[in-house]
């Protein structure tokens, strides 16, 4: 994806131009959105999701009824507990959103102990399919399909490698690991994806649970080797899914990236949001950028997101992520 | 051989040399301000990057990356302020230096270490890239816990002086590194309910108190002018000072080596590199007791290792996606949104932008170094101004930079305490630099014990299966035991001495 | 002056204040999880071994000298302090106050209106300098500052709680 010099400028113009059409700070009698929205990012700038949520943004920018600016801003303090609570305190009048990774939210509020309440989000939408995990080892590793690693993890606890609380790897591989009744112990703390799917190829973990485009793209560099994709097809060649492997629920193990507002919001502005959200998806960058990096484009509104949170958040209840 | 020459040949359109430009001057500028450093210079200018093409964009980048360690040079030299966190260590023999009015001297050395320390760390760094996979998985959680504590101790050791003290705020460093959640356990540690702390003391802030602030109230207090009364008035001596570098090229070549492993071990970083070339040049030196007092070999070690350890730190950002440090996580950033992602594919397949990013990175050190120069004598003549004048200035500039960084007002709180604290220590002689390089590493080498623990399940013998620990552990036995040996070797010689001149009374009747 | 072992009593202040916040720090850690807790009850220990040392180490008894040279391995005798003259205590806590000045004016006022005030409020009172000079200063920096980060990197300053 290239965003080129010439669709900047027509942006940059375009907000310009709206300044023009409505005032675009401070007054807030003005019709919706009459000043700049803050979208709250709560990682660190640079990563998956960081993107993401700044490609949205600007997507969102064209469909809301007066053209307006959405201002990212890294809250990535606490695991990112930080910005969402700060986006849980927000008022809620439109002008504050935030960004979120299911299921790591849940595991953060459960074990951190965060003062905010992930039942009364106002949840606005969400762009694209949440992807599929899957398990792998690194290339040096002995074992070869995943009837190794379950004889191992017979003789032995094995190792895995995840992130903090805080990211998706966390809950994903103590649920998928429990489904698939592997004897596990987790290494945790590595910062981010790339931190801990390198500690599976240096061999400080016997394998690692990641999402299935990371995977791939280390497989192709002949770095990793996948064992299981928790599709419930399997793509990958002599690799077996979450069908095959008789526990089609892995491939509820997702992450997905849902916006939210803060509680309280009319619906009136959650359906403006949505109906940006869901727009923005038909914006060419981030069909670009979803095509390169592999991501499924699957835009929903305001009440698919609320579902789909409710949905998640029952199925992790379910097991026992500490 | 083709990708590295077409790699330069990007870089030499009219747009590319002018973002290059660009870079190198904002690069030095936010090098000067004390606490706003190359991270928070990329952070703002990543919205601009947006519409560059991708060389513009890395020619941007590395104009910034390559260039904000000669403005922290500077002040750090002439205020006793480092503009960056890694050049806190050039404070320890740059500032003496200043005021024994060789500022001139110093700084001299300082940019020629700069340029050449970083051509060095390029070139091994092309050397070294094949083998950079081995080396990064060589590197494991016990591998930076060792690491880690390694660092620690030289820390303490090279205090001249002053180890007891040392080893205090270094505890202290270690204590504060524990405030906020813990990586591993997920429990919110002496928050006491603060959300502010939930990631620990913000460590930019509590620098540019520590240092920046303490000092210029410092000056305040003391009156007159930074330079010493007596100081010879001229900037002289920079010649000298650039030549400095090459008659010292062993401590060049050792500080770029240095500079250059550590940046490719992801997660160390640019202020561990710094002094981890100092603490070994002092230790290695056979006069170890001049440094921390104006010896040239100290500038030259750190400023070395600190480029070289520049152009290094690209392997892991780019070959594994793994920034090892905050402004390559930024960099990470500006790659991606140009529909580059790290990693093995990357290395091959976009090998023409990352010679051109190489080549980007080069000419910013070396032409950051030869502005250094010219900017110097015009620098040099804050040495002379009336502190009251210019302390209040500094002072203002610090707290606006430390709000500055992530637009948290209760960074400019952190400032503040840390500033009294900073001044209490200057007063009652507790070395500074130990705490700042404790807080650094002790988040480090907590998290990569812990790992280390969980990964041989408590096994605390599994440090002595790996061979790179091994070394670690030889290392810092040694750190520790080479302090007290010189002292007792010159002791023993005394007494040697000593029973030689009684010998001879007594033959002599 | 009080004195206390051959020394005046504030040269033990910012260690027995630190030995103060190294209690509370051990005792806090206790209640942490045993994970969590292991660093710093290592390092808690380490402080409260080293720092009762420190305070004998400053007093100028033969023991407080044993301490300090068998610490101190790389040289035997302390370093030769600056013969500076001492200032009196309030010109240290006038310059603190200034900075704590500094940062009540930014909470209350916001940064680009406390800092002209600051610079001139230090230049004329701390530094003793004339008006003229310290309100050229003040506007100076100001203007930098603003021009710099509210139009260059179009970034806001923090508007202070008056003005919010």
């Amino acid at each position: 994806m290239e965003i080129n010099r010439r669709a900047a400028l027509a942006g940059v113009l375009a907000s310009a131009s709206s300044l023009g059409a409505c005032t675009s700070s401070g007054n807030a009698d003005g019709p919706y959105p009459s000043r700049d929205i803050t979208f709250i990012i709560p990682v660190g700038a640079g990563g998956g999701t960081d993107i993401y949520a700044r490609l949205i943004g600007e997507g969102m920018e064209k469909h809301t009824p007066h053209p307006t600016n959405i201002i990212p801003m890294n809250i990535a303090s606490g695991g990112g507990g930080k910005g969402i609570t700060q986006l849980f305190r927000a008022p809620p009048d439109g002008y504050t959103v935030g960004i979120m990774t299911i299921p790591g939210i849940f595991t953060l509020q459960k074990v951190r102990r965060m003062p905010y309440d992930l039942s009364r989000f106002s949840w606005l939408g969400a762009v694209t399919q949440g992807e599929n995990f899957g398990l792998a080892v690194g290339a040096r590793s002995p074992l070869r399909s995943i009837g190794d690693l379950q004889d191992l993890a017979r003789k032995r606890e094995i190792t895995f490698a995840a992130s903090g609380p805080e990211g998706t790897a966390y809950s994903a591989t103590q649920v998928s690991a429990q489904m698939l009744g592997l004897q596990y112990r987790m290494i945790t703390g590595y910062r981010g994806s790339n931190d801990y799917i390198t500690g599976a190829m240096r061999g400080d973990s016997d394998a690692v649970i990641a999402a299935l485009s990371s995977i791939r793209r280390l497989q192709d560099g002949g770095a990793l080797r996948v064992l299981a994709s928790f599709e419930l097809e399997s793509t990958f060649p002599n690799v077996p899914g979450a069908r095959e492997l008789g526990q089609p629920d892995l491939a509820m193990i997702t992450a997905e990236r849902v916006i939210a507002g803060p509680p309280g919001m009319t619906d009136e502005l959650r359906a403006t949001l949505s109906h940006a959200i869901v727009q923005a998806a038909s914006d060419p960058n981030v069909a670009n950028w979803a095509n390169r990096i592999g991501e499924r484009l699957n835009p929903r509104d305001g009440e698919a997101a609320t579902a789909l949170v409710e949905e998640m958040r029952a199925f992790f209840d379910r097991w026992d992520i500490a | 051989m083709a990708d590295w020459v077409a790699g330069f040949q990007s870089l030499l359109g009219f747009e590319e040399i002018l973002y290059l430009s660009l870079g190198i001057a904002i690069g030095l500028f936010v090098g000067v301000l004390p606490g706003i450093g190359g991270t928070t210079a990329l952070v703002l200018l990543t919205p601009f990057t947006f519409s560059l093409e991708p060389v513009q964009a890395f020619a941007l980048a590395a104009g910034i990356m390559g260039s904000t360690s000669m403005g922290g040079v500077v002040t750090a030299i002439l205020l006793n302020t480092p503009g960056q966190t890694a050049n806190a260590v050039t404070c320890l023999d740059g500032f003496p230096l200043a005021q024994q009015g060789k500022a001139g001297y110093a700084i001299g050395a300082a940019a020629s270490s700069n340029a050449l320390g970083g051509m060095i760390g390029i070139i091994s760094l092309l050397a070294i890239m094949p083998l950079a996979g081995q080396l990064v998985m060589a590197f494991g959680p016990p591998e930076f816990f060792l690491l880690a504590v390694l660092g620690l101790v030289l820390v303490a050791t090279t205090a001249r002086g002053r180890m007891f003290r040392a080893l205090i705020t270094t505890a202290f460093g270690l204590a504060l590194a524990t405030v906020g959640f813990s990586d591993v356990t997920g429990q919110e540690r002496f928050t006491f309910g603060n959300e502010y702390l939930w990631d620990g003391v913000h460590l930019a802030p509590a620098l540019i108190g520590l240092f920046a602030v303490a000092e210029m109230v410092q000056l305040t207090v003391k009156g007159g002018s930074v330079a010493k009364a007596g100081a010879p008035a001229a900037i002289t001596g920079m010649f000298d000072g650039l030549m400095a570098s090459i008659r010292n090229w062993g401590t060049l070549l050792r500080g770029s080596v240095i500079g250059t492993v550590v940046g490719i071990i992801p997660g160390i970083g640019g202020t561990v590199a710094s002094f981890l070339s100092y603490g070994i040049t002092v230790q290695s030196a056979k006069d170890p007791e001049t440094f921390g007092k104006g010896n040239i070999k100290g500038i030259i070690a750190t400023e070395a290792a600190i480029n070289a350890k520049d152009g290094s730190m690209l392997i892991p950002t780019l070959a594994f996606g793994i920034p090892g440090s905050a402004e390559m996580a930024v960099f990470m950033t500006i790659l991606v949104l140009h529909g580059m992602q790290p990693g093995p594919l990357m290395m091959m397949q976009n090998q023409v932008e990352i010679y051109g990013l190489i080549w980007a990175l080069t000419a910013a050190c070396v032409i950051s170094a030869a502005v250094g120069i010219f900017l110097a004598r015009p620098l040099a003549k804050l040495t002379r101004i009336d502190v009251q004048l210019l302390a209040p200035v500094i002072i203002a500039v610090g707290f606006v930079g430390s709000y500055a960084i992530d637009l948290s007002i209760e960074n400019v709180l952190i400032t503040a305490i840390f500033g009294v604290i900073g001044y209490v220590m200057i007063k009652f002689d507790y070395p500074r630099l130990p705490l700042v390089i404790a807080i650094v590493l002790g988040g480090i080498a907590e998290r990569n014990f812990h790992q280390s623990m969980m990964m041989s399940d408590g096994d605390l013998s599994m440090f002595l299966g790996r061979a790179v620990s091994v070394v670690l552990l030889v290392s810092i036995a040694l750190s520790l035991l080479a302090p007290n040996l010189k002292p007792l070797r010159r002791a023993a010689a005394m007494r040697r001495a000593a029973g030689g001149e009684r010998f001879k009374r007594k033959i002599g009747g | 002056m009080k004195s206390l072992w051959g020394v005046p009593f504030y040269r033990y202040l910012p260690a027995a204040i630190l030995l103060v916040a190294a209690i509370v720090y051990f005792v806090t850690s206790l209640g942490y999880n045993p994970d969590a807790r292991l660093f710093p009850l290592l390092i808690g220990a380490t402080l409260l071994a080293l720092l009762p040392l420190d305070l004998v180490a400053i007093s100028r008894t033969s023991i407080g000298d044993k301490i300090r040279v068998w610490f101190n391995p790389a040289d035997a005798t302390p370093d030769e302090k600056d013969e500076e003259e001492e200032r009196p205590l309030k010109r240290h806590v006038q310059a603190l106050l200034f900075v704590f000045l500094l940062i009540a004016l930014m909470y209350l006022c916001g940064i680009l209106a406390a800092i002209p005030i600051y610079v001139a409020s230090s230049v004329r009172f701390l530094g003793g300098r004339s008006w003229p000079i310290a309100l050229i200063m003040a506007v100076s920096v100001g203007l930098s500052c603003y021009v710099l980060f509210t139009v260059a990197l179009q970034t806001d300053l923090y508007p202070g709680i008056l003005f919010n």
